[in-house]
């Protein structure tokens, strides 16, 4: 089989259908920059939730001191009444809660020094209308070197980047189905433009796979492109949204290698609802004889 | 080369298309299935094509038991099977030449094979002219001559033909059943669904008669209605060219190969004498097989 006749029939088919193939990339494109965005805020949103971990809204990073002092902070602050659970993160914890936050980054965790990092205490309130009352009382304890809060905003963006996570997932895949239909759709309306040559061809003996063939490309050409410009508006859009936003203390950066490897792993799915669409497509048409 | 055993097909339970047929046919051998609209010759048809499988039974081509053929494999019982039809299935927007060199094309045959196969096998339907034209712009018998060298450019050990005059007025019909006679004269095995008595009656060939899916008749060199051929007489002195009288009293015994195209006959002993499926007809005589009369008004 010749590539050239191949990716000639492909290119045909591409041309023939314009809408239709525009109407697939664009399903392709839309479920994939979804499940990518999703992929993306799920990382965010892993980084920041190993700090503000459920119900946790105020730190108090303290300074340098013996254990018994901490201890003693901390249990004062348990002891208000507005607060329903105050934590200590001794300094050996917060060092492997470093590790673990950075730990796709292993050149920053290389340079940190371990005693650097500041011992804490943190709060939950139980009830967050009383946040700026508990902050400056935090502020005014001698050992507390610097109190960090999630604000309300910052609260409502976790909250959406969790449900975002779900949610977008869930729509990628149900998009994924539907960008996988619309391929299905394309290349079976590829090959009833064409049903007659199909017949003949059978009809003189082309093998099924030489008729198969250029019907695969086309599926496997609109997945690649969907997901190829998904992956580039994810990037730019990413790209974009962490210069332009500044979402104070949520960790927004995401290694350029996490990037990179999804990236490949949505383009590799374009390519599979692509083959599997005209595949799909394919089997009604391609039935032997019964 | 062609043997049917118990061979039946039953469609949807119930409704019998072919029963219980059982059959041999000889590599080189000209058969006419006969038989009212129904009968099951195109079904046969089908079945030697494996476009469908047979209920039950074997059918045997080129040494094969095609009711056992895997679908992967039915493209290469295709390229040993060339099939021609009523509607001659050619493809509107590809020239004369190239819907025959699409049969070579995809079956991946090298780029050279198509350029010298093609010219050849035109020349041999008559219609060397005419390569660039659209089938639009032919008649009938033209078209029907491009599905026929179709078929034949990847010289098949069979060819079957499914009412190939069906849309052809009596006189074009002629031409295209010299064309058959010659391609069976290469060693080309040809089956032939008719229900063209003139034809059939003409060419004296073997009939195979089919009713409600059941051979009735199986005949060497037979005519359409039966041993009685009182009838079919004055039918064919009526439709077919002067040429073709005097072929229906009784053929003489030993002239086998003897067929009321008379031009074509004549014209190539060669191929006669030889098995060898090559085709070369000298120029002339495409022509001759062409200019019958009543193509010519036909256009």
């Amino acid at each position: 089989m010749r590539a050239e006749y191949v990716i000639g029939e492909a290119a045909t088919n591409l041309r023939r259908n314009v809408l239709l193939v525009l109407g697939a990339i664009l399903a392709v494109f839309v479920s994939l920059f979804m499940t990518y965005m999703a992929l993306v805020v799920n990382e965010v949103a892993r980084n920041s939730a190993e700090r503000w971990q459920e119900g946790i809204s105020i730190i108090a990073w303290l300074d340098d001191a013996d254990l018994a002092d901490h201890t003693l902070i901390t249990n004062e602050v348990a002891g208000w009444d507005e607060v329903e659970r105050a934590v200590y993160v001794g300094k050996a914890e917060s060092w492997q809660e470093f590790q673990t936050m950075f730990a796709d980054n292993p050149a920053l965790v290389e340079t940190v020094d371990p005693a650097s990092l500041p011992a804490s205490v943190r709060v939950e309130l139980a009830n967050n209308e009383n946040h700026q009352a508990i902050v400056s009382r935090l502020v005014s304890i001698p050992l507390v070197d610097e109190v960090v809060e999630a604000s309300d905003a910052v609260e409502d963006t976790l909250e959406a980047s969790r449900l975002l996570n779900t949610g977008g997932i869930v729509l990628g895949v149900a998009l994924g189905l539907s960008a996988v239909v619309m391929i299905s759709n394309t290349v079976r309306m590829a090959i009833y433009a064409r049903r007659e040559e199909i017949g003949i061809m059978k009809l003189v003996g082309a093998s099924n796979w030489f008729v198969r063939t250029p019907f695969l490309l086309e599926g496997l050409i609109e997945g690649l492109i969907g997901a190829g410009l998904a992956v580039l508006a994810g990037w730019f859009g990413y790209r974009w949204f962490i210069s332009n936003l500044d979402l104070g203390i949520i960790d927004t950066d995401v290694p350029q290698s996490f990037l990179v490897s999804r990236g490949l792993i949505v383009l590799a799915f374009g390519a599979f609802a692509g083959a599997v669409g005209s595949l799909v497509g394919l089997r009604r048409y391609l039935q032997e004889s019964k | 080369m062609i043997r049917l055993q118990g061979v039946s097909k039953v469609y949807d339970g119930s409704t019998v298309a072919i029963r219980d047929a059982n059959t041999t046919i000889q590599k080189g051998e000209f058969v006419f299935l006969v038989g009212p609209s129904g009968s099951g010759k195109s079904t046969l048809i089908r079945l030697l094509m494996r476009e469908e499988k047979p209920t039950s039974g074997e059918i045997w081509v080129a040494g094969r038991n095609i009711a056992e053929l895997p679908d992967w494999k039915v493209p290469y019982l295709r390229r040993s099977v060339g099939t021609v039809f009523q509607d001659f299935k050619l493809l509107p927007n590809k020239t004369v030449f190239q819907n025959v060199a699409f049969a070579l094309e995809v079956i991946g045959r090298p780029r050279g094979m198509v350029a010298q196969q093609v010219p050849k096998v035109l020349k041999l339907v008559g219609l060397s002219s005419k390569s660039e034209r659209l089938p639009r712009q032919l008649s009938g018998g033209e078209q029907q001559r491009v599905s026929i060298a179709r078929a034949f450019v990847n010289r098949p050990l069979i060819l079957l033909a499914d009412e190939p005059t069906g849309n052809l007025d009596p006189a074009t019909s002629v031409g295209i059943m010299r064309l058959l006679d010659r391609i069976n004269r290469t060693g080309t095995t040809v089956v032939m669904a008719t229900h063209d008595h003139a034809i059939v009656d003409a060419m004296r060939r073997r009939v195979m008669q089919l009713e409600r899916g059941r051979i009735v008749r199986d005949e060497s060199r037979g005519v359409y209605e039966g041993p009685a051929v009182t009838d079919a007489t004055p039918t064919v002195n009526g439709l077919m060219p002067t040429e073709t009288n005097g072929q229906h009293s009784p053929p003489a015994a030993g002239a086998s190969q003897e067929v009321a195209a008379s031009p074509a006959a004549e014209a190539s002993p060669a191929a006669e004498a030889s098995p060898e499926p090559e085709v070369s007809p000298e120029a002339e005589d495409s022509q001759e097989v062409v200019a019958t009369p009543g193509e010519l008004d036909e256009g």
